[in-house]
This record gives structure tokens, C-alpha cells and sequence, in this order.
């Protein structure tokens, strides 16, 4: 059969996971950590179905766990967004370099 | 057909979640809210008595043969995707007793921080104790990751509570951010572990990985499952978060985070690597991992307590370097590595519990959780200073306590599977640790009090006090019977 192999997926998959993990390193804003964390997270669900098919198309673990990961992301973006507008009615911004109340 | 056995205590810490919920709708905003505290209390009641009936059922010593419908079989559902065994029992009675704990440490802590959403509060310590204790008896990573994330995701929200506070603020999006980046690590290994194996069942990656010799991808996805999970229990260098989280979460919330989230974690260690990732292409590797993270986190969690002048942010630093001795065990592994992991867990518990509860009640009276307006306490509560006491020096490991007996399992464990040098420097930063233990100690006892005001608390602060203490002195003593029930499950783990 003519398909793309696997490996294609899972450099893409590294590809986007670096993007994201360079995002959450480099990034000032809690908004762009954010966001570099869900591109880790796509990262993941890539190379979750491109494994699942590569196993088996018809067990559903690749997928299931896809979409159990979906879900979680979604429930992550909802309690990171309410907890980083808390933090700018505070501090008049989403800069974490300027939260630094805390300090030993 | 599916046992429900196997998650009964979850029903009870959800439904008395769901029940706080609905309860609170009926309240007028600025009751004192007695009924939903009660309610909670019960839900968490309700689950350690029916895990102990569960536990009595499969021991076969159950007084009640009426609740064991299914004779001595280990309760399993969902395919085998749950199983309660006596491992995942004795974390779930770590963490519901550490519940348990929090709330009592929350009503207190409401009492001097009023807050309009007591019943969101209890609701979310429930859910985020369900997912912990799901995460115990999860055999599979879709399961233990959802629970994981059930903890967690409720976590930042507890640590973030105290919305009008610029540190809770602060502390939680520093833990939001870590732990959302932690738990992405985490999947990308388990990805690739899935891809490795083609199956979810931990059991099974573990038959899968049998065969296979070492390749760096796997390697790779080993060690971004250590970072991933190493983070929520805070081993150093992933320890950044720790401090700050804990000096600006709410007094409760520091206390299960650093108690119930950090057995969970090591709860999803256990069953990871000693069964699923427990073969000799791999073991090298995350064994050597582990004595790296365990030493730094010894060595570094000891040192940066010392300077410390905020009793959290030291209890902060303590708990890093108590996860390095636990590691310590952890890796040695085996029966005698896991059962002296869980049992100085179940000291670590009552210790760090007492202590907290002594941190919240001094905090209700004075409004500082400075260690300097610690001088004196020993004249305006005896017994707040006799719990620092006792608290402390267990956790620092001085003999006739049970810290001792605790940390002579982990480093006897250590030494016995050639680990030495990690028991050695364990042992001299248990010394380096007695320092900053005794400063406090030292404040509390000896200093006089600025303003010798008595400190009054409840009969049942009281007496959760006095057990604690009569706890770490007679386990230091007399460690035999919870230590049969750690060899117990431990050994649950390798049949």
C-alpha cells in the first residue's frame, strides 16, 4: 500500500513538541506558555495516532487516549485562563518575569 | 462485570463533593456553612471505612461477612483497568487520612481567611483526593494519566484559591505552568512507550519491553517520564515550583500538596517503573536517573532550608529533601525497598499533617507564618510546642521517634541493594537537616513570647494534635504492625 510511513509523523511530532517546548522556555507571556504548552500536547496526539496506526487501526487505544487528552487540554486552558486574568487584575499584566512576590 | 468494590472510597469523595455543591445553593452567603463541613467529613469517613471493609474482605479477617459479596478476591474493573489491590489500598488510606487532615486544617484556616466559597473549596479537595486515589489503583496509563490530571488540574485551582491574595495568585499560575509543562513531558513519554509496545496495560508494556534491547528513543521516553513525574513529587532539579507554591497556597492546600499529591505521585512511580518498566534494557538507566535526582534533591533540599525565615517556604524545602530519602528506598525496590517507602510514608504523613495543622492554628492567631513570631509558643500553647517538637525531630530522623525507625528502613534498603553512597549522603544531611529543624524548635521552645496571649484551639484540633504525637512516638517504638501492613503490600505488588 502507498502511505506515509510513520517516521514522517513522528519527526513532525518532535518538530511540533520542540516548537512548543521552545515556546513555554522562551516566552514572557503566560498567554504564549500557554500556547507552547497545548502545541506540546498536539505533539503528543500525533504521534499517538500515527502509532495507533501503525499497531492496530481497530483496537481505538491510540485515539481514545487522543481524546481523553483533548478533554484534559481543554479543562487546563479553562482553569490556566481564570487563574491568569486573577493574576492581571493584580499585577495590569500576564508577564510571568513580573509575579515575583514570592521570593526566598 | 464490574466491581465497584474496586472504587467504592471514590463514589464516597464524590458524592459527598457533588452533595457540598448542591447543599451550598441553599445557604445564604454569610452562614457559617456546619452542614457542608459535615458533609465532607462523612465522605471521607465513608470511603476509609469502606476501604477498610474492603481490605478485612480480602485479608479474610472481616468481622461483617455481609459486605463481602465476592469472598477474598482482589476487586477489579473496567477491564482490569482498576484493581485495588493491598498497594493501592494502603496509598488510598495515606491519602484519605491526609484529606481528612486538610479539611480539619481548613475549616480552621476559614475561620481566620473568610471567604465566601468554603463549599467550592471542600468540593475541589474531595475531587482532587479522588483523582489521587484513583491514581493508586490505576494498572494502565490512560487511566493513571486522567486521574493524575484530575489531582492536578484541581490542585492549581486550590493553590489559586484565595483569589484577593497576591501571593495565592502568584502560586498558582507558577504551578500551573509548571505542571501543565511537566504533564505534556510526561505524555510525550508515554507516547512513545505506547508506540514502543502497542498497548496501554502496564502489565503488558512491561512483557513488551521484556525483549527489546535498550534504543535511544526508549531511553529518551524513560526520561521524559522521570522529568514529567519528578516534577509533581518535586525531586530536585525539578523542584523550582515547590517553594513558591507552597509559601503562597493557603495553608491547607500546602499541606495536601505536600502529603496526598506527593504520595500519588509516588504511587504512579511504584507502579510504572517496578512493574511496567522494571526490565534490564531500562532498569540501568532509571535506576541511575534516580540516584542523581535523590542525592540533589537530599543535597539541595537540606542546604536552601537552611536560611530559610517563612515556616512554609522551609517546610517547602524539607519536603524536596524528604522526597530525595523516599527516592532513596524507591530505587533500591524490591520488597524490602517498597515496604520501607511506604511506611515512611506513613509516618512522613502524620508528621508533616501535625505540623501543618500547628502552622494553620498559630497562623489563625497571630497572622504570620514568620519562624521569629514562632518564639514562645511552648508558653502560650504547651502544645503546639510539643507537636513542633516531636514533628520536626521526626522528620529530621532523631531516634526515639518514628522518623528514625522510617529513614533506617530506607537507608537499610539502600545499602542492601549496593547503594551506599546515596544512604551516606542521606545520613549526613539528615544532620545538616536537624539545624534548621531545631532553629524552629529552638524559637518555639526556648525564645520568650512577645505577646504571651494564650493560643486556644478546638477539642478536635486537640485531639488530632495529641494522636499525631502519641502516633510518631509509638511508631518509632513499635513500628511492627503498620510495617506488617506496608511488607503486606508491598509484596501485593510482585504477585
Amino acid at each position: 500500500m502507498n502511505s506515509i510511513p510513520l517516521v514522517h509523523f513522528l519527526y513532525l511530532a518532535a518538530m511540533l513538541f520542540g516548537v512548543g517546548v521552545f515556546g513555554v522556555l522562551a516566552r514572557k507571556n503566560a498567554i504564549s506558555v500557554l500556547m507552547g504548552i497545548e502545541l506540546m500536547l498536539n505533539a503528543v496526539n500525533i504521534n499517538f495516532l500515527a502509532f495507533a496506526r501503525y499497531w492496530n487501526w481497530n483496537s481505538l487505544t491510540g485515539p481514545v487516549f487522543v481524546v481523553f487528552v483533548i478533554t484534559i487540554a481543554a479543562a487546563e486552558a479553562a482553569v490556566a485562563l481564570a487563574i491568569i486574568i486573577s493574576i492581571y487584575r493584580h499585577l495590569r499584566t500576564a508577564n510571568v518575569d513580573d509575579a515575583h512576590y514570592l521570593r526566598g | 462485570m464490574i466491581q465497584y468494590q474496586a472504587f467504592l472510597p471514590e463514589i464516597w469523595l464524590v458524592g459527598a463533593a457533588f452533595l457540598v455543591l448542591i447543599f451550598e445553593l441553599f445557604y445564604k452567603s454569610n452562614s457559617d456553612r456546619g452542614l457542608l463541613k459535615a458533609v465532607a467529613v462523612v465522605g471521607v469517613v465513608g470511603a476509609l471505612l469502606s476501604l477498610g471493609c474492603e481490605l478485612g474482605c480480602v485479608s479474610g479477617g472481616c468481622p461483617v461477612q455481609a459486605c463481602c459479596s465476592m469472598g477474598t478476591t482482589v476487586p477489579t474493573a473496567f477491564g482490569g483497568f482498576l484493581k485495588t489491590d493491598a498497594l493501592a489500598a494502603f496509598f488510598k488510606l495515606i491519602i484519605l487520612l491526609a484529606t481528612l487532615l486538610t479539611l480539619l486544617i481548613s475549616f480552621r484556616y476559614f475561620k481566620a481567611n473568610p471567604t465566601f466559597y468554603v463549599a467550592e473549596f471542600i468540593a475541589i479537595i474531595l475531587f482532587s483526593a479522588a483523582g489521587a486515589s484513583v491514581l493508586t489503583s490505576a494498572q494502565e496509563i490512560i487511566t493513571l494519566y486522567v486521574a493524575l490530571e484530575t489531582l492536578t488540574i484541581s490542585s492549581y485551582l486550590l493553590a489559586a484559591f484565595m483569589k484577593k491574595d497576591k501571593s495565592s495568585n502568584e502560586a498558582g499560575m507558577k504551578y500551573l505552568l509548571l505542571g501543565a509543562f511537566s504533564s505534556a513531558l510526561l505524555l510525550f513519554g508515554f507516547s512513545y512507550l505506547y508506540g514502543f509496545t502497542g498497548t496501554t496495560v502496564i502489565a503488558d508494556i512491561g512483557k513488551a519491553l521484556a525483549t527489546q534491547v535498550s534504543s535511544p528513543l526508549l531511553t529518551l521516553a524513560v526520561i521524559m517520564i522521570v522529568a514529567g513525574l519528578a516534577f509533581k513529587i518535586s525531586l530536585a532539579p525539578f523542584h523550582m515550583w515547590t517553594p513558591d507554591v507552597y509559601e503562597g497556597s493557603p495553608t491547607p492546600v500546602t499541606a495536601f500538596l505536600s502529603v496526598a499529591s506527593k504520595t500519588a505521585g509516588f504511587a504512579a512511580f511504584v507502579r510504572l517503573f517496578w512493574v511496567g518498566l522494571s526490565v534490564p534494557a531500562l532498569q540501568p538507566t532509571w535506576i541511575g536517573l534516580f540516584a542523581v535526582l535523590a542525592v540533589l534533591s537530599i543535597i539541595l533540599g537540606n542546604l536552601e532550608a537552611l536560611p530559610q525565615r517563612n515556616i512554609k517556604r522551609l517546610m517547602a524545602y524539607s519536603s524536596i529533601a524528604q522526597a530525595g530519602y523516599i527516592s532513596a528506598g524507591f530505587l533500591a525496590g524490591g520488597q524490602l525497598g517498597l515496604t520501607a517507602v511506604l511506611f515512611y510514608l506513613f509516618v512522613y504523613l502524620f508528621a508533616n499533617m501535625s505540623v501543618f495543622l500547628a502552622i494553620a492554628i498559630v497562623n489563625g492567631k497571630t497572622g504570620t507564618d514568620q519562624i521569629e513570631d514562632y518564639a514562645g509558643i511552648w508558653k502560650r500553647s504547651p502544645l503546639i510546642g510539643v507537636v513542633l517538637l516531636v514533628g520536626l525531630l521526626s522528620l529530621a530522623g532523631v531516634p526515639p521517634f518514628a522518623g528514625f525507625s522510617g529513614k533506617w528502613y530506607l537507608f537499610g534498603a539502600a545499602i542492601s541493594k549496593g547503594y551506599t553512597w546515596i544512604a551516606l549522603v542521606g545520613m549526613i544531611f539528615s544532620v545538616v537537616s536537624l539545624y534548621y529543624y531545631l532553629q524552629v524548635a529552638r524559637q518555639a521552645l526556648v525564645s520568650e513570647p512577645k505577646d504571651p496571649s494564650p493560643i486556644e484551639m478546638n477539642w478536635v484540633e486537640r485531639a488530632v494534635l495529641v494522636i499525631s504525637v502519641v502516633f510518631i512516638v509509638t511508631l518509632g517504638f513499635w513500628p511492627t504492625p503498620v510495617m506488617q501492613m506496608a511488607q503486606t503490600a508491598a509484596s501485593s505488588l510482585f504477585n
